[in-house]
């Protein structure tokens, strides 16, 4: 059945079958689509079930919420998207501490050995710049935000880590950002200068 | 080490550099910009030019690679519906 996105809105705030319908309808929109993004994961999968069933519950509870200004069904997926990929990162990461990702993220970076001399005395001296930067500007949890975010940890882990939810993180690391951006200027580097160096490799 | 992981650490300097050197004044955070998923994914479906008033969350999306996931499964998911 095809409904406007208002309709979506009222017949699954209403009661009785309109809503039981509109909940039929939607559960299985959202199933086939998990199941289409996440390839590995059949419609009966578990992480496609569990995901649907938690997505729903906030779907009724955020149906006011809904603006209009996109499908309703493409507003409803994107919740339910965002649930999965949260239980497969939340599966990936579980057994890392926040040590060990900002430890990652720090291995991640160049060392000057590790520098050609065909790659310039520049790029190392930025290198270094940068380094000094991650150490002395950054406040522990900043440094911390950032470099388990170098490694690729999605931040609602880093965020579980830090005591802290994902917009608060975002936060953590614009401010860092800031302090390093800073402090790279403070040294002397223009900002034309550090992109040259770096588009040059 | 071999040169893919060279390029790779190499990549991750630029990216480093990169997250500091474009901070803009005024940024959407992860959970303002999934209030305009809906809307920015529908324009990428339909095939229409993503407006002006989208544009930060165009800026979120360069920058925060996990957002940028979440992005192309909703848009992979949305495909055939």
């Amino acid at each position: 059945m095809q409904r406007t996105e208002s309709q979506w809105v009222d017949d699954l705030g209403s009661e009785g079958p309109f809503r039981e319908q509109a909940l039929t309808d939607l559960r299985s929109i959202l199933v086939a689509g998990l199941a289409r993004a996440f390839h590995e994961s059949g419609p009966d999968s578990i992480l496609v079930q569990d995901s649907v069933q938690e997505a729903l519950v906030l779907i009724l509870k955020r149906l006011e919420t809904f603006r209009g200004d996109s499908r309703f069904t493409t507003w409803a997926m994107s919740i339910a998207t965002r649930l999965a990929l949260s239980e497969l990162r939340r599966a990936r990461w579980k057994d890392v501490s926040l040590d060990e990702m900002s430890a990652a993220g720090r291995s991640s970076l160049p060392t000057s050995t590790e520098i050609p001399a065909s790659q310039g005395y520049e790029r190392e001296q930025l290198m270094a710049v940068v380094r000094t930067a991650i150490a002395d500007s950054l406040t522990p949890r900043q440094r911390d935000a950032i470099l388990a975010e170098l490694a690729d940890v999605p931040p609602e882990e880093i965020a579980i880590r830090l005591g802290t939810n994902r917009n608060a993180l975002y936060k953590v690391v614009y401010d860092g950002r800031v302090r390093l951006r800073q402090a790279i200027l403070r040294t002397g580097w223009s900002e034309a200068h550090v992109l040259e160096v770096l588009g040059g490799r | 080490m071999d040169a893919d992981s060279h390029s790779d650490r190499w990549s991750q300097l630029n990216r480093i550099v990169g997250m500091a050197m474009s901070v803009l004044p005024h940024e959407l955070g992860c959970d303002d910009c999934l209030e305009f998923f809906a809307a920015f994914a529908d324009y990428h479906l339909n095939g229409t030019a993503i407006p002006e008033s989208l544009r930060p969350v165009s800026e979120h999306l360069d920058r925060c690679p996990a957002c940028l996931e979440e992005m192309r499964i909703l848009v992979q998911a949305m495909k055939s519906e």
